[in-house]
């Protein structure tokens, strides 16, 4: 029988380790402030530059791009940039960093155990490898989301206030944007984290470990290629169904992950 | 039937083999040593006997369980230092032996005395609000070992405990496990390729070499048992010293180191040859004062069986 407060009970220890080391720490925290800092840093520029910025883009770019966007149609075409990176670029760097938080956090847990020698002793106690396994998901991804979560309520406060006399509301953010993080990032932060952990049972080091996730980069810049171009659309239904494709991805690979944890591959590879 | 019972454990690591039919029992309240060279299959012993590894064939019985069928019966019963360090540097003493402790499923005041307990007996008290990672290596085994023996275990296993110590801290941590086997009545293994360690700590020897148990039983009886060459301590009221030549002259003297003008210690054979060899000492007009044998030693038997190199 498997027993969840064991895992609860090595979870909590994960996170007083990776929060008391201050480099870890910020690794973790830092990443999140460029999406939060980045749509507030062009509004204060319009503030300071006014519309000027918003040329920066011209009508038939403007055109193309309201075929992704077709809400850029009804918004002032000066604020055109502002509306941009605030549902194209944000919503993807929370995807890309809340992936090499949870990479960093991940590899810290379980290749930081092995690296640190810590992980034998563990093995010798009445902790099953399931109540283990349970214990480090949870100590990898509830800061994951918890982070990403609260970065975007920031974010989703701080754009509201910051342009509500050039979008006259609280406009932010829209649905793509809010499925795009808010589901999307965890399940994708997820995905990475079932790389690093079967790359952690292959490599000794936090390092060699957190590098596994990264391979999961490349389809976010080909989304963005993608989108840039106009060969992809940006709608709420595709979004629920690769949603949907995420959650099946993800068990799969959790499965996979769970049956390759094997003890004794961990001590080998040591 | 013994505490702990390990029959013809073959294990093979990468394709090597790495345990090969190794057997052995501990009884009850023993000290028990595995004792090898780097590389001879001691670690991985220790790790089948508590489950991290499966052995190729073979099997483990604690208290007449099975290890592989009852991994979460047997591991309360035992307590683990190993060789790596076994703590959380960046929390403090006290957070480390509690994690320990909820592990176990010790909980709340009886968590809180046992941590007192332990921290009493292996001298950390001052220092359960410390840092791990702040520690000196010497306390930190000893933090080590006080986590090992949290859950009140049966069995105490230990990998090589003083490895990387000062002298004087290594020999203060000998003392402390041997004092858990002789007052606590713990059951000792201890893993190490250090002679003087396993003879201080413990009675019983399991030598392993490359995979193999070569030596094995009673460290006092295996060295009668085991040495073939027997040293005697003869010191003469006449000088020696000259008078060399007489044990190169005999086929069952193997050895004669002069150590002074009146003493020399030759090695034979055959113990009883000492009369022989004392007679002729005396007709070639050498005066006998004292002939003392001198017990052979743990080393003298390790080396025998497993080479200066863990190669014989």
């Amino acid at each position: 029988m498997v027993r969840l407060d064991k895992a609860w009970i090595v979870a909590t220890k994960d996170w007083e380790e990776i929060f008391k080391s201050k480099i870890t720490l910020v690794s973790v925290i830092l990443p999140f402030v460029v999406p939060l800092a980045l749509p507030l840093f062009i509004i204060i520029l319009y503030r300071y530059f006014g519309e000027d910025i918003g040329r920066f883009i011209s009508k038939s770019e403007l055109e193309l791009l309201a075929d992704v966007f077709p809400k850029l149609r009804d918004i002032d075409p000066n604020y055109a940039i502002i509306y941009l990176i605030c549902v194209l670029v944000v919503p993807l760097l929370f995807i890309v960093f809340s992936l090499a938080s949870i990479s960093i956090v991940t590899a810290d847990s379980f290749a930081g155990e092995k690296e640190r020698g810590t992980i034998e002793a563990l093995f010798a106690t009445p902790l099953s490898d399931l109540e283990l396994f349970i214990g480090k998901l949870l100590a990898s991804f509830i800061p994951s989301i918890l982070l990403t979560y609260s970065f975007f309520i920031i974010t989703v406060i701080l754009v509201n206030l910051s342009t509500l006399d050039y979008f006259g509301g609280f406009w932010y953010p829209p649905a793509e944007v809010a499925i795009a993080v808010l589901i999307i990032a965890p399940l994708y932060a997820f995905l990475g984290m079932t790389l690093v952990i079967w790359g952690s049972s292959r490599v000794s080091t936090v390092r060699d470990s957190s590098n596994y996730a990264g391979i999961l980069v490349i389809p976010v810049l080909v989304f963005v290629i993608g989108v840039s171009v106009g060969a992809l659309v940006i709608s709420i239904s595709y979004l629920v169904i690769f949603s949907v494709i995420l959650v099946i991805v993800d068990l799969l690979a959790l499965y996979i992950c769970y049956k390759t944890f094997d003890r004794e591959r961990l001590m080998i590879s040591v | 039937m013994g505490l702990v019972v390990v029959e013809n454990l073959v294990k093979l690591l990468g394709g090597r083999l790495v345990l090969d039919n190794i057997s052995f029992v501990v009884d009850e309240g023993e000290a028990f040593c595995l004792l090898g060279p780097n590389g001879a299959g001691k670690t991985t012993t220790v790790r089948i006997l508590l489950g991290i590894y499966r052995p190729d064939s073979g099997r483990v019985m604690v208290k007449g369980l099975d290890v592989h069928e009852n991994l979460s019966e047997v591991k309360r019963v035992i307590g683990y230092l190993p060789e790596t360090p076994s703590l959380y540097d960046r929390l403090t003493v006290y957070r480390n032996l509690e994690f320990y402790g909820h592990l176990f499923d010790i909980r709340g005041g009886e968590l809180e005395s046992r941590i007192r307990e332990v921290s009493r007996l292996l001298g950390i008290e001052d220092w359960l609000n410390e840092l791990v990672g702040r520690l000196s290596k010497g306390l930190r085994q000893r933090v080590a070992i006080a986590r090992a023996i949290l859950n009140n275990p049966e069995i105490l296993i230990l990998d090589q405990p003083t490895s990387d110590l000062d002298p004087g801290m290594a020999h203060s941590i000998r003392s402390t496990i041997r004092e858990l086997n002789t007052d606590g009545g713990l059951t000792l293994i201890v893993c190490t390729h250090n002679l003087q360690e396993a003879e201080f700590i413990c009675s019983k020897v399991a030598i392993i070499n490359r995979g193999r148990v070569v030596g094995y039983g009673d460290i006092k009886e295996l060295k009668r048992r085991m040495v073939k060459i027997h040293k005697f301590h003869i010191e003469t009221l006449d000088p020696i010293k000259n008078k060399v030549h007489l044990f190169s002259e005999l086929d069952y003297v193997i050895g004669a180191e002069i150590t002074s003008d009146y003493s020399v210690i030759v090695s034979l054979n055959k113990k009883d040859l000492i009369s022989d060899l004392i007679t002729l000492m005396v007709s070639r007009g050498l005066r006998i004062f004292e002939v003392r044998y001198v017990e052979p030693s743990l080393e003298d038997v390790y080396l025998d069986l497993v080479g200066d190199h863990g190669e014989a």
